[in-house]
């Protein structure tokens, strides 16, 4: 009797995808909290925000590609691409702040466009047309800044990224509103509308979504466009927040993505995960990051334990269905 | 010597409930080709994965002995090191690698830890020559064609000196002279003292090379003989030999318009670009008809639905619906047309196992529940209740996760789907597979349902008798073509039987 009960509870506590990033997520704060007295200071918490936001923004697109059974490796090259296409347009070419934007934001559709080709029309796996992308982007940003940061930029296209909004009292940085903005739309998409039911049909059978007529090739590719925007949007910001566009800003960017949407609940295999889940991972990564640096963990060794963190975290994921089975039989 | 190479005694092999071989024992002189035939699901391929070793010894009850010594089989390596050596339909080669290297896959020479490259060269070169194959044995597996692809097995099976080599269906991919040339290989190989069982559907062929013939039915050892005292029509007899049950509550539905015609269709093998796997079949339905393609695995039925719904290339000369010529680039113009497609395997491309009941029912028409892209959960959650009540599936609520159900239960919940999207033309592949007899009976009653309503079906099974049980009229498949056209009152399953594996409508053949 007893243990049926806590085999219930067990059972819902398991249903719930997030659970690999809330469980850890809820440890990691309170040992922070308890270790370093100025993790959870306003200055400190909006500092996690800021830095999960950049994580939150450019993960949307991700997670959308993810849940339809597909991924990119790319976005931390178009991520670099998208600041450095934006603060170039401003500072070479003396164009508007709007039309940079947008000229970034074209930049990082077309390298989506370009895997989207590569991957839904010439059938090359993800893994391989990404990583080649990721390359090229690199390479073309490397080329074009020869190393050296893009600045000084405009003012005004600083105070997005560096101002807050003032609301009853509480200083928000712009880049969070933004990201919490965005993650709100995009849930609302995925669980309310035919296009999100569709991307997840896509990703939980491609096969069987297919023959109900779904285009399940023209959704991923568009999927590649979004996360392609994102990922250049994301640049933007980010260049933005530091004054200076720069060419190394977006390397290993991509695992973080990646990680935070996994951890989150967001499904490898396609077809499963949620924006809510994504955001919760994106958070647990920038909060540990935060966390070891206050609790004087060496910056040397912070690489390890968030390594060693990220597969306890995505380890979760499968000692979940584990466990479920074992409860089931 | 003993009398017999191999003895199979008294095998009983079941999966859960499910005896799918039924005391079974077969025998194999030296010297000899000895057929199996027996319908689909007969129990011919659960036997061979018995002999392969890919059943371990002990999940199944009955002996193998090889000349007279017991064996007993844990993994596949046991039955190759026994000399039994497996071919199968579906080629399985290594496209990348040489052929050299395919020949010895899994046991190239080595000395010292350094790959003995020319003597394997020579090897190969010598049992190439055993298959009759002139290549060069550097050549890479991909620049072959489906034929020598099969070959290169044969080759690779020889280089293991077997005692006993099994073929399963080894020419359903191979054009007539392909044929021709493995057989004398075949006959070669029997005369210089390899012994061969030789698995096929198609009885002119089994009467030509077989010495010996062994019926199996439903998971049963029928009989077997010496081909010199048999014909087709008794093998075929014999590998039937059913009565109809009352399980099929077909009605006589006045027949409306021609819903749906294709003339000439014609769609490429997948693995032999030479040849065609339908090779220009017509066909039309009429409102209120059950209409069934009659054929045997591999004579083009799934591959006939699956261009017909724009889900694979091909090409027609028109395709007529409701009399009008349309254009079918996908699935979904298919299903905006009025044309739906229950596939072959549920589970592989049947349903969507992370979305629930209801989502999977609503699937194929989001648009019914929907209002400018926005879902109508509500909706969609009625639409659920309304078919799981329709065709009493048996679940909690409309929200159970689909992998949850029983396959007859999935099932439904697939033919839901295609329900909801109202076609005027159901496709329905292999839909009883599977799934146990009282929802086999539910299928046939929602399907009696639908002709009444006027919709026009279009069946493959390969269970001839609910063809016959279901069908208005009956299309015979062989080869990719159409061999002949039978209505209701002439339904036979001999008489299918005879003419999809190659043989002629006459009784005398």
């Amino acid at each position: 009797m007893e243990t049926s009960k806590t085999n219930k509870v067990l059972w819902k506590i398991l249903e719930v995808r997030e659970v690999g990033a809330i469980l850890p997520l809820i440890i990691g704060f309170l040992l922070f909290s308890i270790k370093s007295d100025r993790f959870l200071s306003s200055d400190n918490m909006t500092n996690v925000l800021r830095i999960a936001s950049f994580t939150m923004i450019c993960s949307i697109g991700e997670c959308y590609l993810l849940i339809a059974g597909s991924w990119d490796i790319s976005i931390g090259a178009v991520y670099s691409l998208g600041g450095v296409a934006a603060g170039l347009a401003m500072t070479t070419y003396g164009l508007p702040i709007w039309l940079s934007v947008v000229i970034a934001l074209a930049c990082g559709a077309v390298v989506g466009v370009f895997n989207g080709f590569l991957v839904q029309k010439l059938d090359m796996p993800a893994f391989v047309a990404t990583v080649g992308t990721q390359f090229m982007a690199r390479g073309l940003v490397q080329g074009i800044t020869r190393g050296t940061p893009v600045y000084p930029l405009p003012d005004a296209f600083l105070s997005v990224g560096q101002n807050n909004l003032n609301l009853i009292g509480l200083a928000i940085p712009w880049v969070v509103v933004i990201a919490l903005l965005l993650s709100i739309v995009a849930a609302l998409i995925l669980k309310y509308t035919t296009y999100g039911r569709k991307l997840y049909a896509a990703g939980g059978n491609g096969e069987a979504a297919r023959l109900a007529g779904i285009p399940t090739s023209r959704l991923r590719f568009g999927a590649f466009v979004l996360t392609g925007v994102l990922a250049a949007l994301t640049g933007v910001l980010m260049a933005s927040r530091l004054g200076s566009a720069q060419s190394a800003v977006g390397n290993g960017f991509e695992m973080i993505v990646i990680a935070g949407a996994v951890i989150g609940g967001i499904s490898m295999a396609g077809g499963a995960g949620s924006i809510f889940g994504m955001a919760l991972g994106s958070f647990f990564m920038a909060m540990i990051t935060n966390g070891m640096t206050l609790i004087k963990i060496s910056a040397y060794w912070q690489t390890l334990v968030t390594g060693a963190l990220l597969v306890f975290a995505c380890s979760l994921e499968y000692v979940r269905n584990r466990l479920k089975a074992s409860l089931n039989s | 010597m003993a009398e017999y190479t191999l003895e199979m005694k008294h095998i009983t092999k079941a999966f859960g409930g499910v005896k799918a071989l039924k005391d079974v024992s077969i025998d194999l002189k030296p010297r000899e080709i000895l057929a199996i035939c027996g319908e689909n699901g007969a129990g011919k391929s659960t036997l061979m994965k018995v002999l392969s070793g890919a059943y371990v010894h002990n999940s199944y009850t009955g002996e193998i002995l090889i000349d007279g010594k017991p064996q007993h089989f844990l993994t596949p390596a046991d039955s190759s090191a026994a000399g039994i050596e497996m071919i199968y339909q579906e080629i399985n080669v290594h496209l990348d690698l040489s052929i050299a290297e395919n020949v010895f896959l899994g046991r190239v020479p080595v000395k010292n830890g350094i790959v003995q490259w020319k003597t394997m060269f020579q090897e190969a070169e010598k049992y190439l020559q055993q298959v009759g194959l002139n290549l060069p044995v550097g050549m890479k597996m991909r620049d072959l064609s489906t034929s020598q692809c099969q070959m290169v097995s044969i080759a690779r099976a020889l280089s293991r000196k077997p005692r006993i080599l099994v073929l399963d269906e080894p020419t359903s991919p191979l054009t007539e002279n392909e044929v021709e040339a493995l057989f004398k290989i075949l006959v070669k190989l029997r005369d210089s003292g390899i012994s061969c069982i030789y698995i096929s559907h198609k009885m002119q062929e089994i009467m030509r090379l077989a010495d010996r013939v062994c019926v199996m039915r439903d998971g049963q050892y029928i009989w077997t003989k010496n081909v010199s005292e048999l014909t087709i029509d008794a093998v075929v007899e014999a590998m039937v030999n059913r009565k109809l049950g009352n399980m099929y509550p077909k009605k006589d539905v006045p027949l409306g318009d021609e819903v749906l015609a294709v003339h000439n269709l014609k769609i490429k093998h997948p693995y032999n670009k030479k040849k065609n796997i339908v090779n220009g079949i017509s066909l039309s339905v009429r409102k209120g008809e059950i209409l069934g393609l009659v054929g045997l695995v591999g004579a083009g039925r799934s591959e006939t639905f699956n261009a017909i719904m724009g889900n694979m290339e091909c090409s027609y000369d028109e395709i007529l619906l409701d009399g009008k010529p349309v254009h079918i680039r996908e699935p979904g113009d298919a299903i905006r047309l009025g044309i739906a497609m229950l596939s072959e395997d549920r589970k592989v491309n049947g349903f969507v196992p992370t979305l629930d009941i209801a989502q999977n029912i609503s699937l194929a028409r989001l648009d019914k529940v929907s209002h400018n892209g926005i879902l109508k959960t509500g909706t969609e959650d009625q639409y659920g209740r309304q078919f799981i009540e329709e065709l009493s599936i048996k679940v909690r609520g409309e929200h159970d996760k689909i992998t949850n159900l029983s396959g007859g239960n999935q099932q439904k919940v697939v033919l839901a789907k295609w329900l909801m999207a109202e076609p005027k033309v159901l496709l329905l592949d292999e839909p009883t597979r599977g799934i146990d007899v009282g929802a086999k009976a539910q299928i046939y009653q929602i399907m009696t349902r639908l002709a009444g309503q006027g919709m026009a079906i279009i069946m493959v099974s390969s269970e001839f008798p609910e063809l016959v049980g279901m069908c208005d009229r009956f299309l015979l498949l062989a080869d990719g073509e159409i061999k002949a056209e039978l209505p209701r009152e002439q339904a036979d399953e001999e008489v299918f039987l005879r003419i999809c594996s190659g043989g002629s409508i006459g009784k005398t053949c």
